[in-house]
């Protein structure tokens, strides 16, 4: 669990620097003031930065289970330490709240004491890879297929597989999903909704 | 005296059968608009600009109008029930409003964005009557420099955001700042992070990005294991209780100011109304943490401000011409396509037009209340429906609201890869709420910035020499500054109070 | 069921779709271009308006369909194809089949500046588009408060000289028509303003009244004429090639002795390679429908200035801007 934490954290250092890298590229400074690469320049660095120190904070061993054994070794390093991204909490502290500072050790540590993992098993990853499949089917095939026959497969497969619902209701709330909210949009709404390619369908009005 | 009889014949006008039957339309289609995601105002209206040819340009006005204001009651109807936000000006209602669905209290929710939005609109409106000339020439002067110590304004704000860490949070508001860059620069016209796609020289859609992040990261979330238990129904009041209303009291009241000064301001959104009501709340909030998990204030705040606002909206438009934001350009063309042209005379030349309107306006506001709290015990029972439906639905109706917004399927792409983004990073406890605001306000505060140079060809002196600008970067930087203070006040006080490690030493020697 | 077998079922579920669309649009396709019998009975023009709903050019577009409608005798459908200043839109239409079933309007100059500008990239100039006539011809004007200095073209320049980069002008975006006439004035004059790229239309209206620019472009059209006739703002200069009616006592660039004539204009396009006759009577559907009387009155209250023009004419007054915008991108940044 702490690893896929470093993974994010190193993930959103390298986004950082990838933004370095391309806002390079792009006008720094021009005679008005900041030029076109001014802000994601600052933005990348300030990523980079954060992400790193945040990084480093999950690989160095926690301080915080240390913490609590001593009274004595907090006020001490926080004599040493007033870095405000240090996580320390005072008991009691409200404004330490206000400044969004509050501690995230509380629940991140209940958690780090569990054994159960952060991600669900191969069948959960497959439930939601489904959700992700559909939205990609819809969006390569909802304007070559039309709305209605795009949407009713996309529907009739989730609600088969993810909803575990009965044929019938399936079918009907696929129908109606696809039908009748393309008819209500484009009749009723005058929204465009891609129609259907196929001459039977279209000339349903579909 | 005058203007309450051209108020009093407007009235008698504005519940002339025929006007008050386009008022219940507009409101009808409005509400409709509101709860599908994608589809806003602005293009509801031009869509049914042709419609109203048929009508008197009286009802057609009438009708056009309460598309406007009606949109944002429906907005917040699908925020609170499928974490999907109906409306771009409902963004924030998500944060807080769906949570309080998950915790069976979906009808306060609904209630309290109806009552708030009800005094809202009818706050709106009155302001339009008391005082639109002379409010609307002290905000046409709000300019970029204005605009960039607003936008400044509004990240301090996000110090107070509750979140589980302030480094987790640093780290999304650098990414929403981030993603805010790609497309087009504002300055300039120079491509950024587009990579040759023109799909990504408007930039990433922000529409997309927020059904992603909540619609598309919610249903991901909750379809993970079989069978989960979403949403806690079946018990408690389905109205705000008098807590709901005590709590709610001054959110509304802030509210009401917030959109209000805003919709006067050509140029402000609705989004940033809610949002600065919704940040001002929790800066003012005794316990924090409480947003985020179905705070009633994180709900009554931004729609009783983001209500304010439309109806404010209006104040530039008939006192001066100008149309504030998209949707007010389109009633605009609604407007002159009926004949009445919005100026500086309207009022004087067609005081029974204006009067009429501003009157319907009242009307629609309490016919969308009136129409609401019923609706809310048929809203919820939505969440009846078995989640292994209800998702399907939901799923659906994010599809169509990231495509309808621009109708194109990037925009699809787009929701996917912000979903996934969304569910992983919940599951490492990153918070969305700042990426998601800092994606408002980041693009907004660079223009504008950049604006302001161009102005004063790049002398950075604009930004204090104008006192409006200077006031609120002063404002912005109190805001930011003061809770470390007092944070560092606080910790002096306490380690004071508290025995000192030689004091401890001492006494464990004995 | 285990996972596999839906995996099973969800090819099959998508091969039967997929199946069903090649047929579909196998048929489609069969009926090819027939210059002769255009518009086909029962067959749609899809007119791309690359704006959103309810953004620039769309409710002109809407105002419009039912009438070319009629005179063409084929069903219009408006298809919004927003995104990257209509260079989306406009990248689809030259990218669509040349039968005629798919027109589009086509903006100028933001259409030019578009294909001309490296920055953006485009995969389409002129040559990928088939011009069919003129719409609307809204001219660029310089507007200023109505208590400004400036009276004049010339009041302004000698303002101008006298302060380098001071004077603020407000256009309605990079490349803008707007940002051309600037462009194009300082070209001529040597003067150096400090333009601020605005969004146009009611925000330059909002920044002229509150003091935050000296001079806003605004185009004629819209309440423009309302705000003008109250005393709150006053045209400098309209830089069109006769006077407008609307604005008495407002004189042209030109006849202020500056050689500059911008608008903003809306012409209709096909994609090139559609048949000459279909242009043609593309072309003389639209000029009968903007001379129908109903028409011609909606389009009034809406503030639109009809111009039609052939697409001779057309594709002649685009080669011009063409001209005149491409020495200016360089200068532009």
């Amino acid at each position: 669990m702490t690893r896929s934490r470093q993974v994010a954290a190193g993930v959103f250092a390298l986004l950082g620097v990838f933004a370095i890298v391309e806002s390079r590229q792009l006008p720094y400074y021009t005679s008005n003031g900041p030029g076109p690469g001014f802000f994601p320049l600052w933005i990348g660095i300030a990523l980079a930065v954060v992400s790193t120190i945040h990084l480093v904070q999950l690989l160095v061993p926690h301080r915080a289970a240390s913490r609590r054994t001593a009274h004595s070794a907090l006020t001490r390093r926080e004599a040493a330490n007033p870095d405000p991204s240090d996580q320390v909490q005072v008991p009691g502290d409200v404004d330490a709240a206000m400044t969004g500072d509050r501690a995230d050790d509380p629940s991140e540590e209940l958690m780090e004491a569990q054994p159960t993992s952060l991600w669900p098993g191969r069948a959960s990853a497959a439930r939601v890879a489904i959700v992700l499949c559909a939205i990609l089917y819809v969006a390569l095939t909802l304007e070559s297929f039309g709305f209605t026959l795009s949407m009713f497969t996309m529907l009739v497969v989730v609600l088969l597989t993810l909803g575990r619902q009965k044929p019938w209701v399936t079918a009907v709330v696929a129908a109606v999903g696809s039908v009748a909210v393309y008819l209500v949009f484009t009749r009723w709404l005058q929204v465009q909704l891609p129609p259907s390619p196929i001459p039977w369908l279209s000339a349903l009005g579909l | 005296m005058d203007t309450f009889n051209l108020f009093w014949d407007g009235l008698l006008t504005a519940l002339h059968p025929e006007n008050l039957l386009f008022a219940l339309i507009g409101c009808a289609i409005g509400q409709a608009i509101g709860v599908l995601p994608g589809i806003g105002s602005a293009a509801a209206i031009a869509l049914l600009i042709p419609v109203t040819f048929t009508l008197s340009p009286i009802s057609a006005i009438i009708m056009l109008a309460g598309i406007f204001y009606g949109t944002n009651y429906g907005g917040t109807i699908t925020s609170v029930l499928m974490n999907t936000p109906g409306e771009s000006a409902s963004v924030v209602t998500v944060i807080d409003g769906y949570q309080m669905a998950r915790r069976g209290r979906a009808g306060a929710a609904l209630g309290i964005a109806a009552i708030g939005s009800f005094i809202g609109g009818i706050a709106g409106t009155v302001g339009l009557i008391v005082a639109a000339k002379p409010l609307t020439d002290v905000a046409i002067r709000i300019g970029p420099p204005e605009y960039f110590a607003l936008m400044v304004l509004g990240l301090s704000l996000l110090t107070g955001l509750a979140s589980s860490s302030a480094i987790k949070s640093i780290m999304m508001a650098l990414v929403g700042l981030l993603i805010g860059t790609v497309g087009i620069d504002p300055a300039l016209g120079i491509p950024r992070f587009t990579f040759g796609n023109p799909e990504l020289l408007d930039g990433i859609s922000f529409i997309a990005v927020v059904i992603g992040l909540f619609g598309i990261g919610e249903i991901l979330q909750n379809i993970e294991h079989r069978d989960q238990e979403v949403y806690t129904t079946g018990f408690g009041s389905v109205l705000p209780n008098r807590e709901d209303m005590r709590r709610s009291a001054g959110p509304i009241g802030r509210g009401t100011l917030i959109g209000f000064v805003l919709g006067i301001i050509p140029g402000a959104t609705s989004v940033i109304a809610s949002y600065l009501s919704y940040g001002v709340e929790v800066k003012r909030a005794k316990d924090k943490s409480r947003f985020g998990r179905g705070a009633i204030e994180g709900v009554a705040g931004p729609e009783t401000a983001n209500n304010s606002f439309v109806n404010a909206n209006f104040i530039p438009l008939l006192a001066l011409g100008i149309p504030g934001t998209a949707s007010m350009a389109m009633m605009m063309g609604g407007m002159m396509a009926n004949g009445l042209v919005p100026g500086p005379r309207l009022f004087a030349d067609h005081p029974n037009f204006v009067w009429t309107l501003i009157a319907s306006m009242i009307i629609g506001n309490a016919l969308l209340l009136i129409m609401n709290l019923p609706l809310i015990r048929f809203w919820v029972l939505l969440l009846k429906v078995p989640y292994g439906i209800l998702f399907a639905i939901i799923l659906e109706f994010t599809i169509i609201g990231a495509y309808s917004e621009s109708f194109s399927t990037f925009n699809l792409l787009v929701m996917a890869i912000a979903g996934l983004a969304s569910y992983l990073l919940k599951k490492l406890d990153y918070p969305l709420a700042p990426l998601v605001l800092t994606l408002i306000l980041g693009p907004l505060m660079e223009e504008n910035l950049r604006r302001s140079l161009q102005m004063s060809s790049g002398n950075f002196s604009i930004l204090v020499d104008r006192p409006v600008a200077l006031s609120g970067l002063c404002l912005a930087a109190v805001v930011f500054v003061w809770p470390l203070i007092r944070r560092a006040l606080t910790h002096l006080w306490k380690v004071r109070q508290r025995p000192t490690v030689s004091q401890l030493d001492a006494r464990g020697n004995h | 069921m285990s996972l596999f077998q839906w995996r099973k079922l969800i090819a099959a579920a998508t091969a039967v779709t997929a199946g069903l669309a090649v047929t579909g649009c196998s048929t489609t396709s069969g009926s090819a271009a027939d210059a002769s019998s255009y518009p086909a009975k029962g067959r749609t023009v899809t007119l791309i308006v690359p704006y959103d709903a309810g953004g620039a050019g769309d409710v002109g577009a809407r105002l419009l369909a039912p009438y070319l409608s009629d005179e063409l005798g084929a069903k219009i459908t408006i298809e919004n194809d927003p995104g990257a200043g209509s260079q989306i839109g406009v990248s689809k239409l030259a990218r669509s089949k040349p039968d005629g079933y798919t027109l589009g309007f086509t903006h100028l100059p933001a259409t030019i500046t578009t294909y001309l500008d490296p920055e953006r990239k485009a995969d389409f100039t002129l040559s990928n588009l088939a011009p069919i006539g003129m719409y609307v011809i809204d001219p660029t004007a310089f507007a200023v408060k109505g208590d400004s200095k400036y009276n004049s073209l010339d009041d302004l320049i000698a303002d101008a000289k006298a302060h380098p980069g001071k004077i603020r002008i407000t256009d309605s975006g990079v490349l803008s028509d707007g940002h051309i006439t600037v462009l194009e004035l300082e070209k001529l004059t040597g003067a150096k303003f400090a333009i601020v790229h605005g969004d146009g239309g009611a925000a330059n209206v909002t920044n002229i009244l509150g003091g935050n620019t000296d001079v806003g472009n605004l185009n004629i059209s819209g309440n423009t004429a309302e705000l003008v006739n109250d005393g709150q703002i006053k045209l400098l200069a309209i830089f069109d090639s006769k006077p407008d009616p609307h604005f008495p006592g407002v004189k042209t660039g030109v006849e202020q002795g500056y050689n500059i004539i911008e608008a903003s204009s809306r012409a209709i396009s096909a994609p090139a390679g559609t048949p000459k006759t279909i242009i043609n009577k593309v072309s003389s559907a639209l000029e009968r429908a903007m001379k129908d009387p109903k028409f011609v009155k909606k389009a009034d209250a809406a503030g639109l200035r009809l111009t039609y023009m052939n697409p001779n004419d057309l594709l002649t007054y685009w080669k011009k801007m063409e001209k005149s915008v491409k020495p200016l991108i360089a200068l532009a940044r």
